[in-house]
């Protein structure tokens, strides 16, 4: 076996092991949003406080689409295309801080208040622990750009990029759950 | 400062850190990138893209995820107008079930885990 050949399994030996710890992260993750969601549907039953529909629609749709340029910046680094990795990744930070604007800027100035009893709790709560799962991937996105950038990932050899990408993706999994969580399901109630 | 107030100047931080976020990663692109990846350069890493086969497999790629943001966008407006119309709450869990499992298929690649390959 050259040393070529043997660099690759051992990489992708350790690739495997990179994938399964990374998912076990995501298993130990799930249980604090889903400890959230439970809150959620205990403290608010079948009700929610009223919401701007338009800027929870809208910070969805941005999420989705910041996911969809993820998923185009690891297919680009996977066949080679570094133009579309690096401008993808810059998308994706960019709609990943407008969400962050949406949230922190838009829904967090309205009328509810953290101290709006169990809403207002529940509300800060979710869209907050989210949000600073959104801020810390934006900051990966900024790494892996910087690495890019720098030539450290090829179409063989890019664990950095296949990591900060799923991890957006969960991200985005979280508020799919979220979304209609928060905004959608239950009757309106004023807190 | 009670809690409204620091929850202003909190949201207040966070837009002046977003917008610092987002100057700095314009300049840095700008400034940087085109430095050290002038158009000659950019051309000829680009090259090895030229197969035709390799070609093909990359827009097909492209096209799938695109595919499955239009599936997206559809049951997230599917989402709302069930919200509006039915409030029906079971349906709106199916639905986030059925994004979460085009998430975790196509753009998580799940898959991957019991896979002995690379990144394919």
């Amino acid at each position: 076996m050259s040393a070529v050949t043997s660099a690759l399994a051992d990489y992708r030996f350790r690739l495997r092991n990179n994938r399964l710890g990374l998912w076990l992260f995501f298993a130990s993750e799930a249980f604090m949003f889903g400890g959230l969601l439970v809150a959620r549907f205990y403290l608010w039953g079948n009700t929610r406080p009223h919401l701007d529909q338009w800027l929870g629609l809208t910070i969805t749709s941005i999420l989705l689409l910041s996911s969809f340029f993820m998923n185009r910046a690891e297919t680009a680094i996977a066949h080679d295309d570094r133009r579309t990795f690096l401008e993808s990744l810059i998308a994706t930070g960019l709609l990943g801080i407008t969400f962050l604007i949406g949230v922190v800027g838009f829904e967090w100035g309205g009328h509810i208040r953290p101290s709006d009893g169990a809403y207002g709790a529940v509300l800060y709560g979710m869209t907050g622990m989210h949000a600073l799962h959104v801020l810390s991937g934006v900051i990966f996105i900024l790494i892996v750009w910087n690495n890019g950038r720098k030539g450290r990932y090829s179409a063989d050899q890019h664990w950095g990029v296949e990591a900060c990408a799923i991890y957006w993706h969960y991200v985005d999994l979280v508020w799919v759950f979220f979304y209609p969580a928060l905004y959608l399901m239950g009757s309106v109630v004023v807190p | 400062m009670d809690v409204t107030q620091a929850t202003l100047v909190i949201a207040g931080l966070s837009v002046l850190a977003a917008v610092l976020l987002l100057g700095g990663s314009l300049l840095f692109f700008g400034v940087v990138v085109q430095r050290q990846y002038p158009p000659e350069a950019r051309k000829a890493k680009e090259e090895p893209a030229v197969d035709p086969v390799l070609l093909a497999r990359r827009s097909a790629a492209y096209r799938l995820g695109a595919l499955v943001l239009v599936a997206l966008g559809v049951l997230t407006a599917a989402e709302f107008a069930i919200a509006v119309l039915l409030a029906s709450t079971a349906l709106l869990l199916i639905a986030a079930l059925f994004k979460a499992g085009l998430i975790l298929q196509y753009y998580m690649h799940i898959k991957r885990l019991w896979s002995e390959e690379g990144h394919e």
